[in-house]
């Protein structure tokens, strides 16, 4: 496979970097002694600051990096290096597709989560936690059980207690996979308002395009298994930006450019007779 | 009916129309519910007027199958001599300690086949094997080390709660997805706060499960090991009755004894279901 080689640093990149990724490799141990090259080698650098959408195909890679980067799983070969700089409380924080909050605390408990394990002091803790689930509309389910919401509102919980940690580098995997697609533009649009008005370094995985250029600065496009950057990409829309960018030219013909260069992975991905191809 | 080969959809229309449980939903609910509630109380009453009409008629042997009156008034004589309620008492205390000292024991040895790797490949082979021994042959040997009196029947019914449990909490902590912990881990969670924050709230609905199974088991062994090994107890008492032929008192211990092993399952699965409000939606 011969990937054509992408040129990842940018000139605030070399500056200050939150992330930095030097042949970052997974290999997973399959049956009878097989292994399966999940990822890379991956080189990618991100600014501090900087909202960056990846998308792939999937089983290329991109949760395993995601996971690296959170530090829940060790890369085979390669680093990756976080930096932090700002004065946040933390350095990361994830938000999962799904499982990520927890059934038995209540929504108030549950984005207090991180707080508690830091230990913040009551009063902080408290106000802190109001906020965030004011910011995302969870004032009046504050008490309830996760169980009793809709998946809509149960994610809107993981994000708020995510934003409730304050972190300089929020890990997002696929967030809004499991969600109807109206309810999931929705939540776009109120990550977006969120991103802009707390300004913070995301890492975002997603399966979807218009997801990555409404919310990003920058689209990485992962090759197929094992992933590496074959396309690097600047948005073309500043900040603060709406979501109406959606109608725009410009978002269409992106959207055009990073389907050509993703489908092509895809149907390589999912091609039988090649290996490492579908699972 | 018609034949396959003529059959037609047009030849009559369909109507989907509302039945009785429509055209009244909320009385259909409450009818169904006099019902079921009528048969659940209903059919052990007509049971118990059957055997004492057929023990009125000597249609059975009164020796052996005395009247259920008979039984009462025996289990009220019993009550009044103090003989049931020591025996009761005797019986619950050895329930309580046993089931507590193997619950805790059990929780622990779970937890830790569960988490720690090394632990479970070295003991849960030989746990797995000594689960399915029955408890009641290791009796001799308890005798053995322990001498007669109260302690090898705590061990024993100890044991056997023990092993239940133990297999389930294991079960159940190995059971939660590793999404919730990954999710923990991702916030630096320590292995304590792991433990607190994930493990025990995430684990509890499948330990209640096994520690009902429990509960109910350890009435069984624990009246059975009474009957074994005698002392004061439910077992003794019935046991010694039917030796002296008093069938009315022995039917009474039975009573009494069905009567604890409900109260303390439920007494179980309702503290369990306390803990774990989460586990079940609320009705």
């Amino acid at each position: 496979m011969n990937a054509p080689t992408v040129d990842t640093t940018t000139v605030s990149a070399r500056a200050d970097p939150i992330l930095t990724a030097a042949g970052v490799t997974r290999t997973f141990a399959a049956r009878r002694g097989h292994t399966i090259d999940a990822l890379g080698p991956l080189d990618v650098t991100v600014p501090r600051g900087q909202f960056v959408a990846i998308v792939g195909p999937s089983g290329c890679g991109k949760s395993t990096l995601l996971r690296i980067a959170a530090g829940l799983t060790k890369p085979t070969a390669g680093s990756v290096e976080l930096r932090p700089g700002g004065d946040s409380r933390r350095l990361l924080a994830m938000v999962f597709q799904d499982y990520g909050i927890f059934p038995w605390k209540s929504v108030r408990a549950n984005v207090r989560f991180g707080l508690d394990l830091m230990a913040t002091a009551r009063l902080d803790a408290d106000a802190i936690v109001d906020d965030w689930l004011d910011r995302l509309g969870l004032g009046a389910f504050a008490d309830a059980m996760p169980g009793t919401l809709s998946g809509g509102m149960r994610q809107r919980v993981a994000i708020a207690r995510a934003f409730a940690a304050d972190p300089e580098l929020l890990l997002m995997d696929e967030p809004f996979a499991a969600l109807d697609a109206q309810l999931r533009t929705i939540l776009q649009d109120e990550l977006l308002d969120l991103v802009q008005a707390t300004q913070r370094t995301v890492l975002f995985i997603t399966h979807s395009l218009d997801e990555a250029i409404v919310l990003a600065d920058r689209v990485l496009v992962m090759s197929s298994r094992p992933g590496r950057i074959i396309a690097d990409h600047t948005v073309p829309f500043g900040r603060p930006r709406s979501a109406e960018i959606r109608g725009d030219q410009a978002f269409g013909e992106l959207r055009e450019e990073l389907w050509a260069a993703l489908r092509r992975e895809v149907e390589r991905a999912h091609r039988p007779d090649v290996d490492g191809g579908s699972r | 009916m018609n034949a396959p080969s003529h059959h037609r959809s047009s030849e009559a229309s369909v109507v989907r129309s509302p039945g009785a449980a429509e055209r009244d939903p909320v009385g259909f609910q409450r009818r169904r519910r006099r019902i079921e509630l009528a048969l659940a109380w209903g059919t052990p009453i007509a049971l118990f007027a059957l055997w004492q009409i057929a023990a009125r008629a000597d249609a059975i042997d009164v020796r052996f199958f005395p009247a259920p009156t008979t039984i009462f008034d025996a289990l009220i004589e019993s009550i009044d001599d103090g003989s049931m309620t020591s025996a009761l008492w005797a019986t619950t205390r050895k329930l309580l300690i046993g089931f507590s000292i193997g619950t805790a024991s059990g929780w622990i040895v779970g937890a830790l086949l569960a988490t720690v790797r090394l632990f479970r490949a070295a003991f849960e082979p030989l746990l797995i094997a000594f689960y399915t021994v029955p408890k009641l042959a290791l009796l001799p040997v308890l005798l053995l080390i322990f001498g007669f009196g109260e302690t090898p029947q705590l061990v024993l019914l100890s044991v056997s709660v023990f092993f239940v449990v133990a297999l389930g909490v294991a079960g159940a902590i190995r059971s939660i997805d590793t999404g919730y912990l990954d999710a923990a881990r991702s916030f630096e969670a320590s292995r304590l706060q792991v433990l607190r924050h994930v493990i025990v709230p995430g684990a509890l609905p499948g330990v209640a499960a096994s520690m009902q199974v429990a509960s109910g088991m350890s009435v069984l062994v624990v009246v059975g090991l009474e009957l074994v090994v005698g002392g004061e107890g439910l077992g003794s008492l019935i046991w010694t009755s039917w030796q002296v032929f008093l069938p009315a008192r022995t039917y009474a211990g039975v009573i009494v004894a069905s009567v604890l092993g409900v109260a303390f399952t439920f007494a179980v699965s309702a503290g369990m279901r306390r803990l774990s409000p989460w586990a079940e939606p609320q009705d």
